[in-house]
């Protein structure tokens, strides 16, 4: 009896899931979806809604039906599962309605308030997962049925970096990797030894300053973990370092993305800076999809930082333990720092990477999922509006200011109806695809010249214009779908990441740590700004 | 602290490094475990993210590009 | 009046005023027995915080270090009592860890205790960077210890 009150939670859950799956079925909430802008996501809703629902209700039946168990099943899928279904749970909520809510909300607010809420405070869906994780634990705590779930966020996490490995390709790979080997290797090193040098002012024990240069320094709170027992800390250093990290952390969280978004840092700037500056590495994910939570160029960028850091986390960590051996004697072999330190599954990162690099996923004509498909399709062709607005300017004279290429585009594109190469061509494949891209470029071209006010032309010719050079380009569904599962991976294991971050080791900060660590971190922060924004300039992801 | 303590010898599996001495007495609903994950080693999580991820891929492949 | 007495303790200024109260003024009784009990909040689990990328090997190699680390801290504590009250030999010293209310109350029960003796509970120190002893010097609500207790609670002014 008491099984099934312990599975109650989940049973609710589950139901509730189902119920809303259903409703969703019968079209009911189409001008709810519609009114907070989730229409397109309706079918999406209704799979997920129903497929988690029903393997909710499933295991909550055996869970209660059955005694709990030691077997594998047991201890991965049965006692996770209603952790996992809560998580889930939170994650569509705040998806499909707290973040449209937050954003029609801010909107209605902003003439009280002069600005958009959820801009300045960058409340997309990672942002407020993160913020329910940590009012939920500080508030109620994790519920018992859902503590071994929410250790699977870690697991998720990892899969969602794993995935990313999908999205790089070699040109990127070695660009950003050489540029966060040279901004991690110095900012680390750096802020270790500004560290270690305040401490040296301060007069601060060897122990605390080791435990806070490394959090400062590489990772936070996870090099903390790390460095402690190398250093010896002593207890307060510790709670005192962590509660310095953390708080540190999470308010850089919110401040990067809006300075980002201020100073007008394009994505591959902020992520090299959040990469930098923020010390946690899931502050650093956060941070980078709350700069840009649609496109992912961001957090690709902050994510090759993070794994370089990770990489450099053995090193500070023998370079410490030389550093305080001296005094212990107590030695440290290669084998215990390193490679008992060092995370498999980078290795799956880059397993990913090379089967996308293989062309697995798009072929390699294609830019990372994104082609050009100029063939004859009756989807690409603008709508008949499009085209008589177009037929209009035209027999007006209106694209006189054109080169004569570019006029060629023009007059193609409202005799075909759509951007492709020659009809009679149409039998050579290469010629003909050669064509119809040049004629694409052309377009372009008139669209910037019509920015650019070198020529006029009416919004809707504009338009019409913009819209079928959008035709040909192409998403690879496979891309699309892929990076969607990876989002959601990132997005389950912040939840759960939140969920680990208590009132009480925040509130622990304190004692010399934070004054060494406010200023080592504001110091990181604002150099790696300037370098980031001198140096990082002219990388182009595309 | 009182030596004469009785101790337990608990199994932990990998994670715990084996095994290890609590006091009899403790209060093991309170002590609960440490581990961060579910998995009983981190290379047994690693790869099993690995797995899951070449599923994930193996299912999307199969329905946006093979079977289309 | 009392036959057992139980001591929280954990080092700050108000623990300290319990341990003078306890060790100067009640044991003028020598049958009185006195048992020291220091809680180590079971919030250090939680103080790893997000961290994600630690091995559990490394996170576990972390909580022992904290454990030893809080045994030593502890052991010293006990012994700064002993040297500064001669009669706290006799007495007996415990360390638990868990939530410090439910703790408390529980091992009282257990030992059955008739007294329970805290320190005063004190309005938060300003800051101060000058840190003192040990981490996580946990404050409990006095509500929340009251409807648990087994026995009668003394806090010591």
């Amino acid at each position: 009896m008491s099984r099934i009150k312990d599975q109650m939670p989940v049973l609710i859950m589950g139901t509730g899931l189902i119920i809303y799956g259903l409703i969703a079925k019968t079209g009911a909430l189409e001008g709810l979806a519609k009114a907070l802008h989730t229409h397109k996501t309706l079918d999406l809703q209704i799979t997920m809604t129903l497929v988690v629902g029903a393997i909710a209700l499933l295991g909550a039946f055996i869970n209660s039906a059955k005694e709990p168990g030691n077997s594998n099943f047991d201890t991965f899928v049965l006692q996770p599962l209603g952790g996992i279904v809560l998580i889930l749970v939170m994650a569509m909520a705040i998806r499909w309605y707290m973040e449209p809510l937050v954003k029609i909300m801010s909107k209605s607010l902003q003439p009280l308030l002069g600005f958009k809420l959820y801009k300045v405070l960058n409340l997309n869906y990672v942002v407020l997962g993160i913020l329910a994780g940590v009012v939920l634990t500080n508030t109620w705590g994790i519920p018992k049925f859902a503590a071994p779930g929410v250790k699977c966020a870690r697991f998720v996490l990892k899969m969602g970096v794993i995935m990313l490995g999908a999205r790089y390709s070699f040109a990127e790979l070695a660009k950003l990797g050489v540029y966060s080997v040279w901004l991690v290797g110095f900012f680390v090193l750096g802020t270790v030894f500004l560290v270690l040098w305040l401490g040296n002012i301060f007069k601060q024990p060897k122990s605390m300053t080791g435990v806070l240069s490394a959090g400062m320094g590489v990772c936070g709170v996870s090099a903390t973990v790390a460095v402690a027992p190398v250093v010896k800390a002593k207890s307060a250093e510790m709670a005192y370092t962590i509660g310095t990290i953390l708080s540190f952390g999470i308010i850089c969280m919110f401040v990067f993305p809006t300075i980002g978004k201020l100073a007008g840092m394009n994505p591959v700037q902020f992520g090299a800076w959040a990469g930098t500056g923020i010390l946690n590495s899931a502050q650093v994910a956060a941070a980078a999809l709350a700069f840009n939570a649609v496109d992912i160029k961001t957090l690709k960028v902050a994510e090759i930082f993070n794994i370089t850091r990770v990489l450099f986390l053995p090193i500070i960590v023998l370079v410490l333990a030389t550093w305080f051996g001296k005094e212990t004697g107590q030695k440290l072999s290669f084998k215990s720092i390193v490679i008992d330190k060092f995370p498999v599954f980078i290795l799956g990162f880059l397993l990913l990477f090379a089967m996308s690099s293989m062309g697995l996923f798009s072929p390699p004509s294609h830019y990372k999922g994104k082609y050009i498909d100029v063939s004859y399709n009756d989807r690409t062709q603008v709508t008949s509006e499009e085209w008589e607005t177009l037929n209009n300017a035209m027999s007006k004279n209106a694209f006189s200011g054109l080169s004569t290429e570019q006029l060629e585009a023009v007059t193609n594109l409202i005799e075909q109806r759509q951007i492709a190469g020659n009809y009679d061509d149409r039998a050579n494949k290469k010629e003909f695809d050669h064509v119809g891209r040049s004629r694409m470029t052309q377009l372009e071209g008139v669209l910037a010249a019509a920015k650019a006010n070198q020529i006029k032309l009416s919004g809707e010719v504009k338009s019409a214009i913009k819209h079928a050079v959008k035709q040909v380009h192409k998403k690879s569904k496979t891309v699309v779908t892929l990076t969607n599962c990876m989002i959601w991976f990132f997005a389950f294991g912040l939840i759960g990441l939140g969920m680990q971050i208590t009132k009480k080791s925040i509130t622990q900060a304190g004692g010399w740590p934070i004054v060494m660590g406010v200023i080592s971190g504001i110091t990181k922060a604002t150099l790696s700004f300037f370098v980031v924004l001198w140096l990082v300039k002219d990388v182009v992801l595309n | 602290m009182s030596d004469e303590e009785k101790k337990v010898t608990i199994e932990t599996g990998d994670a715990g490094k084996g095994s290890t001495e609590i006091a009899e007495g403790a209060n093991t609903e309170e002590l609960e475990e440490r581990a961060l994950s579910v998995f009983s080693s981190d290379r047994n999580e690693d790869i099993t993210a690995l797995i899951f991820c070449l599923i994930t891929t193996f299912l999307v492949l199969l329905f946006t590009k093979w079977m289309v | 009046m009392f036959n057992h007495v139980l001591l929280c303790t954990h080092g700050t200024e108000g623990a300290l005023k319990a341990e003078s109260f306890v060790f100067q003024k009640l044991t003028d009784n020598p049958t009185l027995k006195v048992t020291v009990l220091t809680v180590l909040d079971e919030d250090w689990r939680g103080m790893t915080g997000d961290d994600w990328l630690n091995s559990s090997k490394t996170h576990t190699t972390f909580l022992d270090h904290v454990e030893n680390q809080m045994n030593e801290e502890i052991a010293e504590e006990w012994q700064r009592i002993k040297d500064s009250y001669p009669v706290a030999d006799q007495a007996e010293f415990l360390q638990r860890t868990g939530n410090i209310a439910k703790t408390i109350t529980k091992v009282a029960e257990q030992l059955a205790c008739d007294l329970i003796v805290i320190g005063p509970y004190r309005k938060k120190k300003k800051f101060s960077i000058h840190s003192t002893g040990m981490g996580l010097k946990a404050r409990m609500k006095n509500q929340e210890l009251h409807p648990l207790l087994p026995c009668p609670l003394l806090i010591a002014p």
